[in-house]
């Protein structure tokens, strides 16, 4: 009878292992193969890497834009977010909604940017049934493109930031790490000493219908402690409050917009700016503004650089300040 | 006279009857006969090994060794078809005359290109909006008995159909709530003229194969169970009706008999004929069953064998990761026509040719 008795018991604690364990592979925050703690036996490395035949730096098997394209490009057929296309697929429920991707997207976005209403808090920027080629975008095949802001404060001379070299990996990291988006707490070559976590949550939101709704409710971290992450590249384009009238005793970034706010209501960098591309267009003169060092800046096939803007010319501007 | 002994040749027992001149028989000649006839035996025994040790020196000094078995080998590359941007999927019509290529970039066409690689057409769906180039064609395949051509669209989330001729017919999902929210990935048509399909709507858990019938999609059904797959990709279906899946992202050959029960696989790994991320699967007139391993850059091949729940026996891998004629760079799609065999090279911008 004891002996019974055990084995239920066994049964028990082993079907309980077995819930357990499938639950617990469900809430990971980390998502798809990005899984921090893959244990001793993990086969996964075998995903990407190889010890001694890689062709690729950090003993990658092929080059890093090929091979996270391979799941979350136009090819991409490993995951339900196309970033190159700024495309969210359905991964809630079996709705078969295909939603636009918060950051935007590296070759096409989804960002209805000619038609924004509302202002201040209350507003929207409506998405495209289908993608506009992009105007702006951070870089991910590993070119140089220039952080502007890079470094202190500079009062001795004018200096303007630091060209660096940026792959998917430079933001986020690849083997998970318990942060939201597995975001990096010091992006690649971004220079920092001190690192910006941001709390992860099992239910993020990767989609949106309206692209002035910033916030994503089930990571309140996100919003407050984004705009100190874009500053980790971005130093001196982090401000406080009354940092429009009150020079901050740099050469170049003298007079700054605040931007070291905490909240959906105060602006922070990703209430004007997208992180992946933007589609916006500029016009004659907000085309015509120049880089931070007096260059102009570079025109893409689809019209001129919209600097990652949410909105087409400087309509970010008018959806808070209404002039 | 004695029975005559059928045994021997008729020719020999004539001349033994005239031998005997029609007397009366003696016990010597028997003797003799009998002696003849062992002559002749030894004879014929000596010649059959003098034929057989002739053979194998000419085999030995012609350097041919002994003929392999048919499974034993793997198809040598032959050509590239280019003109294609980042190419996704591949299918090939019934005769061979066509052949049918997905674009993941650029204008995002199916690229349409005859037996020797030249391009004759392009295939694209009605504009979204007036947005001509928002689709994405991923898998593609032949309808064996219309030839009409099936392509999956991400961005779309369909299933267009094309004539032979390439005119656009119609663009398709599966209807019901069995087919509700979901996306077509890769698609095959099994020997009754039903279509497979890998379907990642929804979550990790919907992720499944669904199967349209012939009759069109009110027989539609599911093969498999609740989050059986992660992200599968092409699949083949054989005489059978057994489905080989690529279960992508579990990094697997799933093997499915026609009830939808799991009965065997090939699993991720290092070793010879593992797997590691698995995209485009066809099985050949040999059942030969060829695995697209996307990021080992390589083409697995295995013998089927006649009991679905046996493991298929590695055979071996062709390709490798380059860019040289017979490397791939981000192999994905396969598609078979008598000997020849289509495999794109995504990065490499072309589909590659292999025979036997």
């Amino acid at each position: 009878m004891q002996a019974i008795r055990m084995m239920r018991g066994a049964a028990v604690f082993a079907a309980a292992c077995v819930v357990s364990l499938y639950f617990s592979c469900d809430a990971a925050a980390d998502n798809g193969p990005h899984i921090m703690g893959m244990g001793a036996t993990t086969d996964r490395c075998a995903m990407c890497h190889r010890a001694h035949t890689a062709q690729a730096p950090y003993l990658l098997k092929q080059p890093e834009e090929a091979l996270c394209y391979t799941c979350h490009g136009t090819s991409g057929t490993g995951s339900n977010l196309d970033v190159a296309d700024g495309v969210g697929y359905s991964g809630a429920g079996r709705t078969g909604a295909k939603m636009a991707l918060r950051g935007g997207g590296f070759k096409y976005a989804l960002i209805d940017s000619a038609h924004p209403s509302g202002n201040g808090y209350v507003g929207e920027i409506p998405t495209l049934a289908s993608g506009a080629a992009v105007t702006s975008a951070h870089s991910v095949d590993s070119s140089s493109q220039m952080a502007w802001g890079n470094g202190p404060i500079n009062g001795s001379e004018a200096s303007y930031g630091k060209q660096v070299a940026l792959r998917c990996g430079s933001c986020h990291d690849p083997h998970g790490n318990g942060n939201y988006r597995i975001l990096r707490p010091i992006p690649q070559e971004s220079g920092a000493t001190t690192g910006v976590s941001i709390g992860d949550t099992t239910a993020k939101v990767y989609t949106t219908e309206n692209y002035w709704e910033v916030e994503d409710e089930s990571a309140p971290e996100f919003v407050e402690k984004i705009s100190s992450w874009c500053a980790t590249c971005h130093t001196r384009y982090l401000a406080g409050h009354n940092s429009a009238t009150t020079s901050s005793g740099d050469k170049v970034f003298t007079y700054r917009h605040r931007t070291n706010e905490t909240s959906q209501s105060t602006p922070t960098c990703i209430q004007c700016h997208v992180a992946h591309g933007s589609n916006a267009s500029m016009g004659t003169y907000s085309a015509a503004i120049a880089n931070p060092d007096g260059s102009s800046a570079v025109s893409t096939p689809a019209g001129p650089d919209s600097r990652l803007l949410r909105i087409d010319n400087m309509g970010v501007c008018q959806m808070c300040h209404n002039k | 006279m004695p029975p005559r002994d059928d045994s021997f040749p008729l020719r020999l027992q004539v001349a033994l009857d005239r031998g005997a001149g029609g007397e009366a028989e003696q016990p010597s000649d028997q003797e003799e006969r009998k002696r003849l006839r062992q002559k002749i035996a030894a004879l014929s025994a000596i010649l059959v090994v003098l034929a057989v040790l002739a053979l194998l020196i000419v085999r030995a000094l012609s350097g041919h060794s002994p003929l392999p078995s048919l499974s034993s080998t793997l198809p040598h590359y032959v050509s590239s078809i280019y003109g294609v941007s980042q190419p996704m999927g591949v299918a090939v019509s019934p005769s061979g005359e066509r052949i049918y290529v997905t674009e993941s970039e650029g204008p995002r066409l199916v690229r349409v290109f005859d037996r020797s690689g030249k391009r004759v057409g392009s295939l694209a769906p009605p504009p979204v909006n007036g947005n001509h180039n928002w689709h994405l064609p991923v898998y593609v395949a032949v309808d064996p008995r219309t030839e009409q051509v099936y392509v999956s669209d991400r961005l779309r989330e369909d299933i267009d159909v094309y004539a032979s001729n390439g005119k656009y017919l119609r663009s398709m999902r599966p209807s019901g709530a069995l087919g509700n929210g979901s996306q077509p990935l890769g698609l095959t048509f099994g020997a009754e003229g039903d279509l497979y399909m890998t379907d990642v709507g929804g979550s990790r858990r919907n992720h499944r194969v669904l199967v349209i019938g012939a009759g069109g999609s009110k027989s539609l059904r599911k093969v498999g169970s609740a989050g059986m797959f992660w992200f599968p990709n092409g699949l083949a279906v054989d005489s059978h009706r057994d489905v080989y899946v690529a279960d992508s992202n579990d990094g697997r050959l799933a093997i499915l008999d026609p009830s939808g029960r799991l009965v065997s696989s090939i699993a991720r790994g290092v070793g010879e004929g593992d797997l590691n991320l698995p995209r485009g699967v066809a099985i050949d007139s040999h059942n030969r069953l060829y695995v697209v391993d996307a990021t080992a850059q390589v083409v697995d091949v295995y013998q089927l064998s006649s009991r679905v729940a046996e493991v298929p026996r590695y055979i071996g891998s062709f390709g490798g990761e380059g860019l040289g004629n017979g490397q791939f760079q981000y192999p994905n799609g396969i598609a078979i026509e008598g000997g020849r065999i289509y495999i794109t090279d995504r990065e490499n911008g072309r589909v590659q040719v292999w025979e036997y």
